[in-house]
C-alpha cells in the first residue's frame, strides 16, 4: 500500500541545537517530506535559532523555546525557579495536549531528553527518559550517535544521512513504502520562502554580471575561526587573479572588526575597492540566505553558512580550521570542497592552513568545468607556484554516492595520501553501522584501494587480527550464556522463588556474563579501533527494556549477537586490508624483459 | 498519558499523585538541564 493514501501523520521534531543543527535537520526532513507528503511537521527550536525553520513553507508550525522569557530571568535572578517552572508548564501545553504520531528528538542533549519524556507520542526516536528519570535511548541510530559520534570515535557517515536514514527507516516500518518521488533534489534555491521586502536593496548588486564569492568571516567558536589576515590574503589573491569575481563578506555584528580588517588589508592591494563589499552585521536571516543563494561560492570555516549554502545549492569551500569533524557535519551535496590540515606524526602540531592553499584549492574547484579534473590537484598547486603548500593540507571533494553504492555523501581525497589509521577505523565503523541499521552494505573494502595502504597502517592493522578474534569469541560465548539464562529463566514459574540448584545455576550464568562483559571492556581499552565496541556495549546494555530476567537475558543475547556481527565485520576488514598488501602474481605475458622480448618466467 | 496538557500545566488531579510526581520531576530536570546548557555555553 502506498503511504500517499494514508491520513496525515503528526510529527514533532525537537531541535534545540544551533542554527547549523537546524539546517541539517531541515535537509533531512525535506527528504522525508518528499517521500511521505502526509507528514505534518511541527518543529520545536530555540528562539534564537528559529529563523530558518520559520521560512520553510512545508513546516506546519515552529514552536520557540522561550530562552529570553523563561531562562534568562532565572539566571539574572529576576524570576524564581518556581516561576520558571510555571512558565515552562504553560509553554508546554500546546505541545503535550494531543499525542503525536512521531516524536523526533534530534537534539541529543540532556535537556531535550526531558522534553521528549514529557511529550506523548506513538513513536519516539532519539533521547528520552524512563519513569525513574534515567536517560533512555531505544533506536539503533541513536545508540550509534550516543556511543560513536558523541564518544568522538572515528566514523564517516554524515549526520544528515544518519538523521535521514533513521527517520525514513522508522516511517517505512510504521507507515509503509513511500510514494515514488523519483530523485527529486533536496537542495534548492527556493528551499525557503524569504521575506525580503525592501531588504534586498541593502545589498547593492554593483555588477550582477560578475561572479560573487561570499566569505563568512566568523564562526560561533573562537577555535574554529580562521584568522582575518588569512581571509584577507585569500580575498586579495582571488580578486587580483580573477577580475570577473566580486567578494561579499558575511557575518554577525560581533564579526565587524574582522570584516574591517579584511576590507582594509584588501583595499591596500586592490585598486578597485568596489570589488569587495561587507554585509557583516547588516543581514537578518532572509537577506543572508538571499545573498548566499545568489553567490557562486561560499568560503567559510565550520559554521552554519556551510549548511545554508548546501541547502540552497551554492557550492562551498570549507576551511577545516580547528579540526572539525567535517565528514559528519561538513558541507552536504555534490562538488563541495574541504581543505583540512595534513596529518602529522603525532609529535608535532598540525601546520596552519595557509591562505595560498585555500586559494589554490578554490581555483582548482572553480575551474573544474575546464580541466574536468583531468589534471591532479598537485599539478595545479605546482602551476601556481605553491607546490610546498600541498604537503601541509588534505583536500576533499564531496560526492553523493549512487544509491547502489549505499547513497549518502562521501568526502573523496583529491591528494593521494596513504590512508590514516583513524580514517581506516572510520570506514570500518561506518560500514558496521550500515550493516546493523540499514541491513545492506556494499562489499567489504569497497572504498579502500590498494594504493591507499601503507606500512604504518599495516603495522596497526596486523596485530588487530588477534583482538578481533578474541572479540568474536567473547561475543559468541556471551550470546550463548545469555541464551542459556533466558532458557532457564523462561521455564521457571517464578523468578523470585526457586530451588537452590536453580538459584545457583542462574547465579553462575549471571556471574559468567558479568565476567565476559568485563573481559570485553578490558579488550576494548587495548586499542582505539576496538574501543567503540566497549562504548556501544555499555549503551546497549543500559537500554535493555525487559522487565523480567527472562526478557532481559533474551535481549542481552541479542546485544551480543549484534556486537559479534560487528566483530566479524572488523575481522573481515582486517583480512581484506592485509590481502590488499600481499604481493600480486604477475602474468608472464605482461612482463617485458630487458632484452626486449615479452613473456618468460616470473620469479 | 501522564503528560497531557492539564497535568503539565500544574492542574493535576490529586489522586494521580504518581503521574504528577513524574511530570514534576521531568519538568524540573528539563529546566535545570536548560539552565546548565546556557551556563556551559558562557
Amino acid at each position: 500500500m502506498s503511504a500517499s493514501s494514508e491520513k496525515r501523520v503528526r510529527c514533532l521534531v525537537v531541535q534545540l541545537g544551533r542554527l547549523g543543527d537546524n539546517l541539517q535537520s531541515l535537509m533531512a526532513l525535506r527528504a522525508a517530506k518528499q517521500l511521505y507528503p502526509q507528514l505534518e511537521i511541527t518543529l520545536v527550536t530555540r528562539d534564537r535559532f528559529s529563523s530558518a525553520a520559520k521560512r520553510v513553507p512545508w513546516i506546519e508550525k515552529v514552536i520557540e523555546l522561550p530562552t529570553v522569557d523563561v531562562l534568562l530571568p532565572i539566571l539574572e535572578e529576576k524570576d524564581s525557579r518556581e516561576m520558571g517552572l510555571a512558565k515552562l508548564s504553560q509553554w508546554l501545553i500546546p505541545i503535550v495536549e494531543n499525542p503525536w504520531d512521531v516524536l523526533l528528538n534530534w537534539t541529543y542533549s540532556e535537556a531535550s531528553s526531558f522534553l521528549s519524556a514529557l511529550v506523548p507520542a506513538r513513536i519516539k526516536l532519539g533521547y528520552t527518559r524512563r519513569k525513574d528519570g534515567s536517560l533512555s535511548v531505544y533506536d539503533g541510530w541513536s545508540h550509534y550517535i550516543q556511543s560513536v559520534l558523541q564518544g568522538g570515535f572515528p566514523q564517516n557517515i554524515h549526520l544528515t544521512d544518519i538523521l535521514t536514514t533513521q527517520l525514513l527507516t522508522a516511517l517505512q516500518i510504521h507507515l509503509g513504502d513511500p510514494v515514488d518521488a523519483g530523485n527529486a533534489p533536496v537542495s534548492s534555491k527556493s528551499f525557503f520562502q524569504l521575506d525580503l521586502k525592501s531588504k534586498e536593496n541593502l545589498w547593492n548588486w554593483k555588477d550582477p554580471t560578475r561572479k560573487w564569492i561570499g566569505i563568512q568571516v566568523g564562526t560561533g567558536q573562537a577555535r574554529k575561526t580562521w584568522p582575518a589576515a588569512k581571509w584577507a590574503r585569500v580575498a586579495e589573491l582571488l580578486l587580483s587573479r580573477h577580475p570577473d569575481c566580486r567578494i561579499v563578506l558575511l557575518g554577525e555584528s560581533k564579526d565587524q572588526s574582522r570584516a574591517d580588517e579584511i576590507v582594509e588589508a584588501v583595499s591596500k592591494k586592490i585598486t578597485d575597492t568596489s570589488s569587495i563589499v561587507s554585509m557583516v552585521g547588516k543581514t537578518d536571516f532572509d537577506l543572508w540566505a538571499n545573498i548566499v543563494g545568489r553567490c557562486q561560492w561560499i568560503l567559510a570555516s565550520d559554521t552554519a553558512v556551510v549548511h545554508l549554502a548546501g541547502v540552497l545549492g551554492t557550492r562551498v569551500l570549507e576551511v577545516g580550521h580547528g579540526a572539525p569533524r567535517f565528514w559528519e557535519t561538513g558541507p552536504y551535496g555534490n562538488g563541495h570542497y574541504v581543505v583540512a590540515c595534513a596529518e602529522t606524526d603525532g609529535t608535532t602540531l598540525p601546520q596552519e592552513i595557509s591562505a595560498e592553499a585555500v586559494y589554490s584549492a578554490w581555483a582548482y574547484a572553480s575551474t573544474e568545468w575546464a580541466h574536468r579534473r583531468q589534471i591532479s590537484i598537485e599539478s595545479h598547486f605546482g602551476q601556481l607556484g605553491w607546490s610546498a603548500e600541498i604537503s601541509k593540507v588534505r583536500v576533499f571533494r564531496t560526492k553523493i554516492r549512487p544509491t547502489n553504492d549505499g547513497g549518502g555523501v562521501v568526502y573523496e581525497s583529491l591528494i593521494q595520501n596513504p590512508i590514516r589509521a583513524t580514517d581506516w577505523a572510520g570506514l570500518v565503523w561506518s560500514y558496521t553501522a550500515r550493516a546493523w541499521y540499514c541491513g545492506w552494505t556494499p562489499p567489504v573494502g569497497h572504498e579502500l584501494e590498494r594504493s591507499q595502504t601503507n606500512p604504518s597502517l599495516i603495522q596497526i592493522v596486523r596485530p588487530l587480527q588477534e583482538s578481533a578474534d578474541v572479540l568474536i569469541r567473547i561475543c559468541d560465548e556471551a550470546r550463548r550464556t545469555a541464551g542459556s539464562l533466558h532458557q532457564k529463566t523462561s521455564k521457571m514459574k517464578s523468578e523470585k522463588i526457586m530451588d537452590l540448584s536453580e538459584k545457583n545455576e542462574v547465579q553462575d550464568l549471571g556471574k559468567k556474563l558479568l565476567e565476559l562483559d568485563q573481559l570485553l571492556q578490558r579488550l576494548a581499552q587495548t586499542h582505539p579501533v576496538v574501543q567503540p565496541y566497549g562504548a556501544i556495549s555499555q549503551i546497549l546494555m543500559h537500554n535493555l527494556r525487559g522487565e523480567s530476567l527472562a526478557e532481559i537475558s533474551r535481549e542481552t543475547s541479542e546485544v551480543y549477537q549484534q556486537l559479534g556481527q560487528g566483530a566479524v565485520i572488523l575481522r573481515d576488514w582486517i583480512r581484506h586490508t592485509l590481502n590488499l598488501v600481499k604481493p600480486v602474481a604477475i602474468q608472464p605475458s605482461n612482463v617485458i624483459r630487458l632484452d626486449g622480448q615479452t613473456g618468460g618466467k616470473t620469479t | 498519558m501522564a503528560t497531557d496538557g492539564k497535568r503539565v500545566s500544574g492542574e493535576l488531579i490529586e489522586d494521580q499523585r504518581k503521574d504528577q510526581e513524574e511530570v514534576s520531576m521531568l519538568l524540573k530536570g528539563f529546566l535545570q538541564a536548560l539552565l546548565d546548557e546556557i551556563q556551559e555555553a558562557k
